[in-house]
């Protein structure tokens, strides 16, 4: 079933100028209703505040690492079927074989396009 | 027995010698390393410093995108709405103002994009013209279709401005690491000026390296740097208006 646009999408990433441009393409894909969180930990936060139906979250990130967020999601009953896409300049094969393995739903390698983020949400949400 | 004591005092005498030697050069390379430890704390600081000011900069890019796209957004609203009333037949002086409007949105707020939206902007220019003097409404849709087009395809382009933004992030990503070296080889070379006593001072002659002037050079640009308010201000001091 194709992405509602009215869908809540959490952005989490400690980099300011990567949660504005992820925000900003989702914007031009339609969706709007976009939170931001700077860290895992704060991800999961405002995941618990609930309505949320999908994830990009980066993997590098002080406090709490992306991957450390995704395996909290996947144990948590309540979340642990909510799609997480991965947008991460950790372009090692032992990295996405990990995100694999955690449960990621998909995995985009920085720099990317608009294309791509678009495709994949298209897959998450086919 | 006599020979392999003289052979023992010999060894020992030429471990002393080695000895002697690696302390002296231990000794001589202490104002290098306590030069080199200062240093670097600063060399991070400024690697930090220059992750700040990519990050200031591409806020400002995203910024001004955004506007252009938030423009572009209400430019194709109107050209929408005009569209719909030229295929409907209604006023024509309505669409005039409507089209009008657009032009005004598209010369206003655009540097970077001056080719496509000069086109785009003399486009609706003949379209308002053509309905002002109530002419025909066919080919005024086709020519509000071609601008819709255009606008469409500099969306695109505003969007692949904003992706390639992204070039910061892994900037940061790098000068991280970078950093994280720095503050190691620091640490090693602390442990090296603890461990060997190589003490520094700060009445030791300082050691020039082209690290230094460098660093300098660094610390001028950063500390001495004025806000242009503050330069104004004292220009202003000075009689310039």
């Amino acid at each position: 079933m194709p992405a509602d646009p009215a869908i809540k999408i959490l952005v989490v990433d400690d980099m300011s100028t990567m949660r504005r441009i992820v925000k900003n393409i989702l914007k031009q894909l339609g969706f709007s209703n976009v939170e931001e969180a700077e860290n895992g930990q704060e991800g999961l936060a405002k995941l618990k505040e609930g309505g949320f139906g999908l994830v990009v979250s980066d993997w590098n990130m002080p406090v709490m690492t992306g991957i450390d967020m995704l395996r909290a999601i996947r144990a948590d009953e309540a979340t642990k079927t909510l799609p997480v896409l991965m947008v991460t300049a950790e372009a090692q094969q032992a990295n996405l074989v990990e995100a694999v393995k955690a449960g990621v739903s998909n995995y985009i390698v920085k720099p990317f396009t608009a294309e791509t983020l678009q495709e994949k949400i298209t897959k998450i949400f086919p | 027995m006599a020979d392999a004591n003289g052979h023992l005092y010999s060894e020992l005498g030429e471990l002393a010698r080695y000895l002697d030697t690696t302390l002296r050069k231990l000794d001589d390379a202490g104002a290098p390393i306590a030069t080199m430890s200062d240093q670097l704390p600063e060399a991070a600081s400024h690697l930090e410093g220059l992750t700040k000011l990519t990050e200031e900069g591409t806020h400002e890019v995203m910024r001004l995108t955004e506007e252009i796209q938030d423009s572009h957004a209400l430019i194709a609203g109107m050209i929408s709405k005009a569209t719909a009333l030229v295929v409907k037949g209604q006023i024509f002086p309505c669409v005039a103002c409507l089209l009008r409007e657009s032009q005004q949105l598209v010369a206003q707020d655009d540097v970077h994009l001056i080719d496509s939206r000069e086109r785009l902007a003399g486009t609706l220019s003949q379209a308002a013209e053509t309905l002002t003097k109530g002419q025909s409404g066919n080919c005024i849709a086709c020519a509000l279709t071609e601008s819709k087009h255009r606008l469409l395809q500099d969306d695109k382009r505003l969007i692949e401005i904003m992706t390639s933004l992204s070039f910061q992030d892994l900037v940061a990503q790098r000068v991280k690491k970078l950093t994280t070296i720095i503050h190691d080889v620091e640490r090693k070379l602390l442990e090296l000026v603890v461990v060997f006593g190589l003490k520094h001072d700060g009445t030791q002659p300082e050691v020039k390296t082209e690290a230094t002037d460098l660093l300098k050079e660094l610390n001028a640009s950063s500390s001495n740097a004025m806000k242009q308010d503050l330069v104004d201000d004292i220009l202003g001091k000075f009689g310039f208006n």
